[in-house]
């Protein structure tokens, strides 16, 4: 059974995770705390954090159209970026202080050349160019880029960053990660005690508030928590997607029988990895080490697809995944190839593998109900 | 735009440079150009092609080095209006040559801005409307060709340049004195000027980018400020934005 | 060649480009000069076909990046896609390429860039010979770099040796650096890989041949300004086939430029345009030419309504720089440039929004267009976001701009009909028609 106290944290995550503008930023901006957006994974939050502003991932919760981005964006681009840029047209994220894009697709790319033409006018803008490759001249690259980035944050912001900050942001982002970790762990079990979008809310709540308030949240979460397991049960299905950032869609495929154990996504498990180096002797360095070589690899990234798909069937047998579902955001050409690739790996290893195109809003619930349904029944035999 | 002052100094400098080092610096001023040696105009032409064959030389083709700006201020003191200064053989003296090629257009006005700078870039691509006269279409610098018609008719940089101002005042009312400098003297000296070329375009898409940025269009400036070394001037544009900026602010004001 | 496949390959040139028949009979040099470039492409196809079946070392490249390298090395450059695609359409007509269009909606979906959907098809179904290497580049297009992953991971392709090279989102010294540093290390590969050493005296000479090669396509670009535009689009690809991709280094393909450049100033002098063709309108066609529909479309608006594609985006964008050959670090430093920055889609694709703005101004001014026609190809989603910025510089300039939604290869997406109606009441509307 869960306690009362373990209820009421995850429905204060997931809370936190139904808006934007969450209590947590609220308190911190009363302080005259800087918040400043990340556009995907590749952006060091650490380094954001170090300059003693808050890091948060841009989403674009709430939205409920794109009628302001198509303007600029035309009909090719993914709906992700679409909806969150339109969420900012509206001035939901007009509580950024400064936003930091990377060339991680053309979608994005082409958002931070529209920003301002939008209206939008958040006061610190800039784009980040990471690697697309795996090479130790890739990672000086990166590295300069991410000196470039604290360069710019203090220059604009008016800080300055020392090492000491540097180390102890790295520190405690290590730390969420541990915590985080503990918390998959607890995925293993045979009946889990919590479930797949109670996780994700979990893990979205990490990308937006101070990283001190949500370790010691996790830390209280994880002490309610039963280790060896609780009552969920069904159909354990990892799954497999990019800027899945709402936990709604798992609840709608876990009503119907399955459970969402494990995943590799963007606000899932791509989060966590391993912990980068501490105490070395440059942590820019070791930060841009884990974010190009160490870090579980986005499929941009040339190089790395062997570990990747490693990383997916060693994650398929510790938690004994039944079933492996692709989520798809229509125009990313990236994962499309990527989900197509893992579909060929997954029947050689006989693992059920089920694609599933959607656009951010979930708008085809009837049909994707009946095509999860057909999944798990199929897996059931 | 006290912005673009010092890089008006620097070209004072410059010709003086090259006139120490005993380059051919030669004069004349717009209003005493020969009637012989005036350029036919045409506001309505569209671009004609000159062929190889017809040229009677080229000038700043990516082998002989090429370099263009426009500077522009309100102090318009800092302009002698009218004068063209040449460092370098002139046209008629270069048959069939290649010859590296500077163009620097200095104009002044009390009431010229940085709104101006999006006309002035259309205004750059108009050189067709000279007789004689193809700039190529080329994404960077200015390459040309100048036909031999025209050069036996009379063709210089004289009648160059005081066709490039008749151009640049029919076009822009707000200039009130305009000088051009052409370099033709050598790829090096081409280069010198490169150099101080090379930190105006920085300022001039800072400019641009400020425009569109009005116009609700993001153009996207250096991707990174930090790692460039130019940063000290769109610094100094910023800064002196904010100064016009609170001028106007307070002479509204008032 | 066996007669009937040459017989074959005449009809699909023909549903293509047009008559070749006409071509042969005719005696106007600038049809001469068409009809050799489509037998030196034809004389090139086989020599690569050649040295597949032979192992010559050759090399697959996901876009023409860095020709001069590969020529030096002896290395047979191709196109990814071109054998399958030519044998598709060779065997089986234009339905046979609908055919596999079709298959590569069913394996990827309708959203992808249906020319590297193509791609990953082939790979998929075999369709594409095995090189010695494979050559990519990492960051043009999101799905020109997931197709590299998807071949460099098939089980037929992934133990073969492959290469890609990155661009960063910028362009400045250090990009070029990073770049060259990359194409040093790619000859090391490909010497590792085939055996050859890459000779720098015999590389010079590559850089310079091609350099003379650019010099004559922007000749030949200078002379599509002319009033009428002297050149079609298919010409104009053939002048890039020569200058920038399979003729780069080789003498015949300078001396067909030369001819190209001698017969159109011919034409310019004589006032002559497009053959029966009263031009009315200059348009801009802001990316590449439609390869499969394109004379379709072009010559019916030329022809009916002296409507006059002048210049593409592709033929827009040769290099922009000579590479300097006068020692070794300007040399790398010139090939990062034309691999990356200064060329094509990599120019484009990785450009900033004020490229798109500065070239438009610059083709319309230049080229006196009438018109611009942005195609929104499906693809191309690196550029989808930009045709507001670059409508609005067109009103700037007083120039109408279409916005017109195609498949730059299937014309199944957006019937050739449709396209065309489209067009001609852009032009009524805005007065040109």
């Amino acid at each position: 059974m869960r306690t009362a106290r373990a209820g009421e944290l995850l429905k204060d995550f997931s809370e936190i995770t139904g808006t934007l503008y969450n209590p947590h930023i609220g308190d911190w901006k009363k302080r005259g705390g800087k918040v400043v957006g990340i556009v995907c994974c590749p952006v060091p939050k650490e380094l954001i954090q170090a300059a003693g502003m808050l890091p948060f991932r841009i989403r674009g919760t709430g939205s409920q159209g794109t009628e302001l981005s198509e303007k600029f964006t035309g009909d090719l681009c993914c709906s992700f970026p679409r909806n969150f840029f339109n969420q900012a047209q509206k001035g939901k994220l007009d509580f950024l202080d400064g936003v930091v894009f990377s060339n991680n697709c053309d979608h994005y790319r082409r958002l931070y050349d529209n920003w301002h033409a939008a209206g939008i006018r958040t006061p610190f803008l800039h784009m980040i160019s990471n690697p697309k490759r795996i090479a130790e001249q890739a990672r000086q690259w990166y590295e300069n880029e991410m000196v470039a980035l604290l360069n710019r944050l203090q220059e604009h912001f008016g800080v300055t960053v020392t090492e000491a900050e540097l180390e102890q942001a790295i520190r405690q982002s290590n730390e969420t990660r541990r915590l985080q970790r503990r918390l998959y762990e607890l995925r293993k079990a045979g009946h889990p005690s919590l479930t797949g979008a109670e996780t994700l809310a979990v893990m979205v709540a990490s990308t937006c508030m101070p990283p001190q308030t949500y370790n010691q949240k996790l830390e209280s979460l994880l002490s309610e928590l039963d280790p060896a397991g609780g009552s969920h049960q069904g159909i354990r299905l990892m799954i497999v997607s990019s800027s899945l950032d709402n936990p709604v869609f798992l609840t709608l495929i876990e009503d119907l029988g399955g459970l969402i154990v494990a995943d590799y996504s963007c606000f899932g498990a791509k989060l966590i990895g391993p912990d980068i180096e501490e105490n070395s002797s440059s942590p820019l360095q070791a930060l841009s080490r884990h974010y190009l070589t160490e870090a579980i690899s986005c499929p941009r990234l040339y190089g790395s697809h062997p570990q990747r798909i490693q990383f997916i069937q060693e994650t398929i047998r510790e938690y004994k995944v039944e079933g492996v579902i692709g989520d798809w955001l229509t125009f990313c050409d990236t994962w499309n190839i990527f989900h197509y690739m893992l579909k060929q790996e997954l029947k050689k290893d006989g693992i059920p593998f089920l694609m599933i195109e959607r656009e951010y809003i979930p708008s085809f619930k009837g049909q994707l109900k009946t095509r999860v349904q057909a999944f798990l029944e199929m897996i059931r035999g | 735009m006290a912005v673009f002052d010092p890089y008006i100094k620097k070209i004072d400098e410059y010709r003086a440079e090259m006139k120490s080092r005993g380059r051919q610096v030669r004069e004349f001023e717009a209003q005493s150009v020969a009637a012989g040696r005036r350029l036919r105009l045409d506001p309505a032409a569209k671009p004609a092609v000159i062929l190889r064959e017809d040229s009677f030389l080229e000038l700043g083709s990516p082998k002989a080095g090429s370099c263009t700006f426009t500077l522009w201020t309100e102090n318009t003191a800092l302009i002698e209006d009218g004068k063209i200064v040449l460092i370098g053989p002139d046209i008629p003296e270069a048959p069939g040559r290649d010859l590296p090629f500077g163009q620097v257009l200095l104009l002044g006005g009390e009431s010229l801005d940085d709104q101006e700078y999006d006309d002035l870039e259309v205004t750059a691509r108009l050189g067709y409307q000279i007789e004689g006269y193809m700039p190529r279409s080329t994404a960077r610098d200015l390459w040309a060709r100048v036909n031999r018609k025209a050069v036996a008719q009379g063709f210089g940089f004289a009648g160059l340049g005081q066709a490039l101002m008749t151009i640049y005042k029919n076009r822009h009312s707000r200039i009130q004195s305009m000088a051009v400098l052409f370099v033709t003297a050598s790829k090096e000296d081409v280069k010198i000027l490169d150099d101080i070329a090379t930190q105006v375009q920085k300022i001039e898409k800072e400019i641009s980018r400020k425009n569109w940025q009005i116009k609700g269009h993001d153009l996207d400036c250096s991707l990174d400020c930090d790692s460039c070394l130019d940063k000290s001037v769109c610094d100094t544009i910023r800064e002196v934005l904010k100064i016009r900026k609170a001028k106007k602010a307070a002479a509204v004001g008032c | 060649m066996s007669e009937q496949d040459s017989a074959s390959e005449k009809s699909v040139i023909e549903e293509l480009f047009g008559s070749i028949t006409a071509l042969i009979e005719s005696q106007d040099p600038y049809d001469r000069l068409m009809l050799e470039a489509y037998q030196m492409s034809l004389a090139r196809t086989s020599r690569v076909k050649r040295a597949l079946e032979e192992q010559k070392p050759t090399a697959a490249m996901g876009g023409n990046c860095i020709p001069e390298i590969l020529v030096a090395m002896d290395i047979e450059p191709f196109q990814f896609l071109e054998f399958p695609f030519q044998d598709a359409i060779l065997y089986g007509g234009m339905e046979g390429l609908r055919d596999m269009v079709d298959k590569s909606v069913e394996m990827f979906g309708p959203h992808m860039c249906s020319f590297v959907r193509l791609a990953c098809y082939a790979v998929e179904a075999r369709l594409a010979p095995f090189p010695t290497v494979v050559i990519g580049m990492s960051s043009i297009c999101d799905s020109g770099s997931a197709a590299q992953q998807l071949v460099s991971n098939h089980p037929d392709w992934k133990n073969r040796p492959s290469y890609s090279i990155e661009s960063p989102a910028r362009r400045d010294e250090k990009s070029y650096e990073y770049i060259a540093f990359q194409l040093k290390e790619l000859v090391a590969f490909l010497e590792k890989i085939t055996g050859q050493k890459l000779d720098l005296d015999k590389l010079k000479e590559v850089c310079e041949i091609s350099n003379e090669q650019l010099q004559l396509w922007w000749e030949y670009n200078e002379l599509r300004r002319a009033i009428p535009c002297p050149s079609d689009w298919k010409f104009a690809s053939m002048v890039n086939q020569m200058a920038r991709y399979w003729g780069i280094g080789k003498p015949e393909s300078t001396a067909w430029l030369k001819k190209a450049v001698a017969v159109l100033g011919e034409k310019v002098k004589a006032g002559k345009g497009l053959e029966g063709i009263k031009e009315k309108i200059r348009f801009f066609w802001f990316d590449f030419p439609p390869i499969i529909w394109g004379d379709r479309l072009f010559r019916s608006l030329a022809e009916e309504y002296g409507a006059v594609m002048v210049m593409d985006l592709y033929s827009d964008n040769p290099p922009h720089t000579m590479i300097d050959t006068s020692n070794e670090k300007a040399m790398w430093m010139g090939l990062a440039k034309r691999a990356t920055y200064d060329f094509g889609m990599p120019r484009i694709a990785l450009g900033s929004a004020d490229l798109y703005r500065q070239d438009t101004i610059r083709v319309v001014k230049d080229f006196s267009m009438d018109a611009v026609i942005w195609p929104g190809h499906k693809g191309h989603k690196d550029a989808g976001a930009l045709v507001n910025i670059v409508a609005e510089q067109c009103r700037e300039l007083g120039v109408p701009l279409l916005n017109l939604g195609c498949d730059l290869l299937d014309d199944r997406v957006v019937p050739v009909g449709e396209m065309k109606k489209k067009i001609i009441d852009f032009f009524q509307i805005t007065g040109l028609a």
